[in-house]
């Protein structure tokens, strides 16, 4: 299986008076996994659509090693699609399913079913070839959509919401196995999804999508440390967001910044994204729970508050603290003794701590 | 254990489809049942007469194929009629979706004589058709077997037009992109996936011809 550069410069595309895609461009290289990331409405399904060729852009442009393929329709593509509820055909048994894209192609019967048989193999779905689609789980199902798809040895892979409709046990061990399996087959894939741990498990990029603009594109580890603007920040991970009080130009190498809540002011580094807008706007501060720790109350320079919430998670807590000022907080700790009501302090543990630009992108 | 409530839910159903079954015993089974029984009460007679009979055969074999015809006449108006009207949007698609289903309510003694008014010997087309073109007599007579078959496509079309518009409307169409997304042509898609999906939906009026 050869995978292929996908790249898509400045694609729009409006239903009326509403931009459900507005100048996107991206680029996949070959074999890499993008995942398109985005809350419901924000037009991620809309690109994938156009990326499929089931939607025509008003304008911009979709190469394929450089060939444009924005004119070609979807079965002119190659491209395979896992759809969000399969679309698995239901009056055919599982191989024949598996086996449409080469019927399509005129490979003969013999050859066809042999082949869906070794792709059902590969999902570990050997022996199911004869059942019908509705005797299968939604794993199962899941699983002969990604072997139809993959059957075709596409250049490029789209997943509309793959593991949607999974259960949360299965979820998490099919995403590995996805994972996995797409590295292995080596092709390039773009899949779009709302679950950001969807995103951080399989994509090797996440391009953040809201109201139709590409709002960053980067390693889950760039979105998470470095977001680039508030829309990314509040999107990506759980945050405290904080307008925070500049100490040092911006132009600077090491910028300062300080947070004083109730009283007790605490200096602290700051790191922008690369490229981000540095002009004369407020900025705001985003302190993950795991760059915040859980003190005593009376520690030094903790700002002191009460627990809200707990929630046990694994090896910590996340705690949920209600600073002076009506402030929340929520921070890590491997502390388990801690509950509900106790007093606490709050220190930021970790610096540089990621700042963005207050403006509503 | 089942509990009280759903037991009385089970005898209240009991009670609706009571009636019900009784009018289908009434009227479907106990005439069937009779016509059947009667045929044998003379043993095998009227059969071996009937099949002696070369009138009652060749009213049979017309039976049967005007049904065929009939059937097969409704299909190639409906079918594409259902998809035009269902799967396409232009200017009046709705009016014509009102239009298509007309025949329906008409009573079928008034659909035969509009049919005789418009295309009989002496019916309007015709004696424009055969004024255009000067002919001395009528370009056809709306006679026999034909007419009969033209007659019940005209009148019987819609309900295989309804029962497709009805299945298209159901019909999930991100099978048909997957199908595409997967190589398959137009053809392709409409032979292996859309018509085999539908066919249950034509199960229903093909049944009423027979």
């Amino acid at each position: 299986m050869s995978a292929g550069a996908l790249t898509l410069e400045g694609i729009t595309r409006r239903f009326g008076d509403h931009t459900a895609v507005d100048n996107v461009s991206l680029e996949i290289a070959a074999g890499e996994l993008l995942a398109l990331i985005g809350a419901s409405g924000s037009g991620k399904t809309t690109t994938l659509r156009i990326v499929a060729g089931y939607e025509v852009p008003d304008s911009g442009k979709i190469t394929l090693d450089g060939r444009d393929i924005t004119d070609l329709p979807p079965q002119k593509r190659g491209f395979g699609m896992v759809f969000q509820h399969y679309a698995l055909f239901p009056h055919m048994p599982v191989e024949e399913n598996v086996a449409f894209g080469l019927e399509a192609r005129g490979v003969a019967k013999a050859k066809r079913l042999q082949q869906a048989r070794s792709a059902l193999e590969s999902v570990g779905l050997g022996g199911a070839g004869h059942r019908g689609i509705q005797s299968l789980s939604g794993g199962e199902q899941q699983r002969v959509a990604l072997a139809r798809a993959l059957v075709i040895e596409p250049q490029v892979l789209l997943l509309d919401e793959p593991l949607s409709n999974l259960d949360p046990t299965l979820r998490q061990s099919t995403r590995d196995e996805l994972r996995a399996m797409l590295h292995r087959v080596g092709v390039s894939a773009l899949f779009v999804t709302h679950d950001q741990e969807d995103a951080f498990a399989i994509a090797d990029r996440i391009a953040v999508i809201r109201k139709g603009k590409l709002l960053q594109v980067g390693t889950p580890e760039d979105l998470y440390a470095r977001p680039a603007s508030l829309g990314v920040a509040s999107f990506i991970g759980r945050a405290t967001i904080l307008h925070a009080e500049p100490l040092t130009s911006s132009d600077a190498g090491d910028e300062k910044m300080a947070l004083t809540i109730g009283g007790v002011r605490r200096e602290f580094r700051v790191s922008r994204a690369p490229g981000a807008v540095s002009g004369d706007r407020a900025m705001k501060v985003v302190l993950r729970p795991d760059a915040l720790e859980l003190v005593s109350s009376d520690s030094t320079g903790a700002w002191a508050g009460e627990v809200i919430t707990r929630r046990f998670a694994g090896g910590n807590a996340v705690y949920r603290v209600r600073l002076a000022g009506e402030v929340m907080m929520e921070g890590e700790s491997r502390r388990m003794d801690v509950r509900e009501g106790d007093r606490v302090g709050v220190v930021i543990s970790r610096e540089p701590v990621p700042v963005v630009e207050d403006s509503d992108a | 254990m089942r509990s009280a409530r759903a037991i009385r839910g089970a005898r209240g159903s009991w009670l609706i489809a009571l009636p019900v079954l009784a009018l289908l015993l009434w009227t479907v089974v106990y005439p069937n049942a009779a016509v059947i029984a009667g045929s044998f009460e003379n043993g095998l007679g009227h059969w071996r007469e009937f099949a002696a009979s070369s009138a009652d055969r060749e009213a049979l074999t017309t039976t049967l194929f005007i049904s065929f015809a009939s059937v097969v006449a409704s299909l190639i108006i409906g079918v594409p009629l259902a998809f035009l009207l269902g799967r396409f949007e232009f200017p009046g698609r709705r009016i014509l979706r009102s239009v298509a289903t007309l025949p329906a309510a008409l009573p079928p003694l008034v659909g035969v004589i509009a049919f005789l008014f418009l295309y009989g010997e002496s019916g309007l087309v015709t004696r424009g058709i055969q004024r255009v073109l000067g002919l001395h007599e009528a370009p056809w007579r709306l006679t026999g077997v034909w007419a009969i078959i033209f007659v019940h496509a005209y009148t019987m079309y819609v309900y295989v037009f309804l029962f497709v518009s009805a299945g298209l409307e159901r019909y999930d169409t991100t099978l048909d992109e997957a199908a595409a997304g997967l190589g398959a042509s137009s053809w392709q898609r409409l032979r292996r996936v859309t018509l085999p999906l539908l066919c249950r939906q034509l199960r229903a009026p093909c049944s009423w011809y027979s």
